[in-house]
């Protein structure tokens, strides 16, 4: 059997305010790879996220926790908690230029499980004011089955968008 | 599961179902460079055919690095074998075995990815939209190795831009000091479909 990463779809959009990812996570994977494939936005921006249920709804409930921890290249790091929020906070944040662009990788935990909270880890790199870059976890608090994700906008749209799955066997 | 060597659809999904259907992955090793113990120091590492335009991120493993001076592992980027020496900003979180620091900059030679150490050096590093000429290029990374002479564990992580709207066709492993590696395994990989 190959052990690798194993791609499972890809998905992008273009002027729109949030994207979902959706029938990414199934059964025959534990742990996803996920990577942003392209990033361009109207106006200065963070991005969340947000996971899809079995019924491919988003899941708006104050279920996610997340802990950030900043990097800055021109000022002290910072440390960001959020308990019980409607969404895991700060994946991305970018500035409203075209070239800029932005990179990201996640790892998403037993999100299909339905026995099992989906835990998340991440870290990103991009450029907002100055240069920013997060390092992440979180955890959504609700034992069910997750089949996709979404990322939605703090403010304009995406001129474009992507994300690339794939599962880690 | 047993079959005859002719593979229909219905025996490549039971082969699948158990897990005995081998297809490629899409993490493609591109390169791997080695340094056996006893090399005359070597100051960098060159990847220089990286298949930018196939790849949108790389992945980039740096491992059991060896040598007799202390330094910073550290990146950077360039184009037929000339490599950009200015303007990379970087911000990393220091892990060490007496502290925990900050370590940033606005103005660098490289992007930093390691922390002080010269033995068990390893890392690794995601590398973003190096070959997308409209965009700059960003790196996380990830290091662990010893502190000092074996004495304890130093490690960071962070992340780091070349805030040039420019494509690269090269990425360069280096230490910025005179003292090089005598040991080291490295591989360059491409994530399929990024």
């Amino acid at each position: 059997m190959a052990t690798n990463l194993q791609f499972i779809k890809s998905q992008s959009g273009t002027d729109v305010s949030t994207l979902s990812v959706t029938d990414c996570f199934n059964a025959d994977y534990d742990v996803y790879a996920i990577y942003l494939t392209k990033i361009d936005t109207t106006q200065d921006n963070s991005s969340r996220i947000r996971l899809l249920d079995s019924g491919g709804s988003v899941i708006s409930a104050s279920e996610y926790d997340t802990a950030n921890l900043r990097l800055r290249a021109n000022a002290g790091f910072e440390e960001l908690r959020y308990t019980g929020q409607t969404y895991f906070q700060y994946m991305i944040s970018i500035r409203q230029q075209n070239y800029d662009g932005a990179g990201l990788m996640m790892y998403v935990f037993n999100p299909y499980d339905s026995g099992s909270y989906t835990f998340i880890q991440y870290q990103e790199t991009s450029y907002s004011s100055n240069y920013l870059g997060y390092k992440s976890i979180g955890v959504h608090k609700s034992a069910e089955t997750i089949t996709g994700f979404q990322i939605l906008n703090t403010a304009g749209d995406y001129q474009s968008v992507g994300f690339s799955v794939y599962g880690v066997k | 599961m047993s079959n005859q060597g002719i593979f229909d659809v219905n025996s490549i999904v039971d082969l699948k179902h158990h897990d005995q259907w081998s297809t490629l992955g899409q993490l493609e090793l591109i390169e791997t460079q080695t340094a056996t113990s006893g090399s005359a120091d070597i100051m960098t590492v060159n990847f220089e055919s990286i298949q930018e335009s196939k790849y949108n991120v790389h992945f980039l493993t740096f491992s059991e690095g060896q040598s007799n001076g202390y330094q910073y592992l550290s990146l950077r980027f360039g184009n037929d074998s000339t490599y950009t020496t200015s303007g990379y900003k970087y911000a990393r979180q220091q892990m060490l075995n007496t502290t925990f620091a900050e370590d940033r900059s606005t103005s660098q030679s490289t992007i930093r990815i390691g922390s002080y150490v010269y033995r068990g050096e390893n890392a690794y590093a995601y590398i973003y939209n190096i070959g997308d000429s409209s965009k700059y290029t960003f790196a996380t990374s990830q290091m662990v190795g010893n502190a000092a002479n074996y004495v304890g564990c130093a490690s960071s992580f962070g992340s780091g831009v070349l805030p040039t709207a420019s494509s690269f066709n090269n990425i360069q492993i280096l230490r910025t000091n005179s003292v090089g590696w005598y040991g080291f395994k490295a591989s360059l990989y491409g994530i399929r479909y990024s």
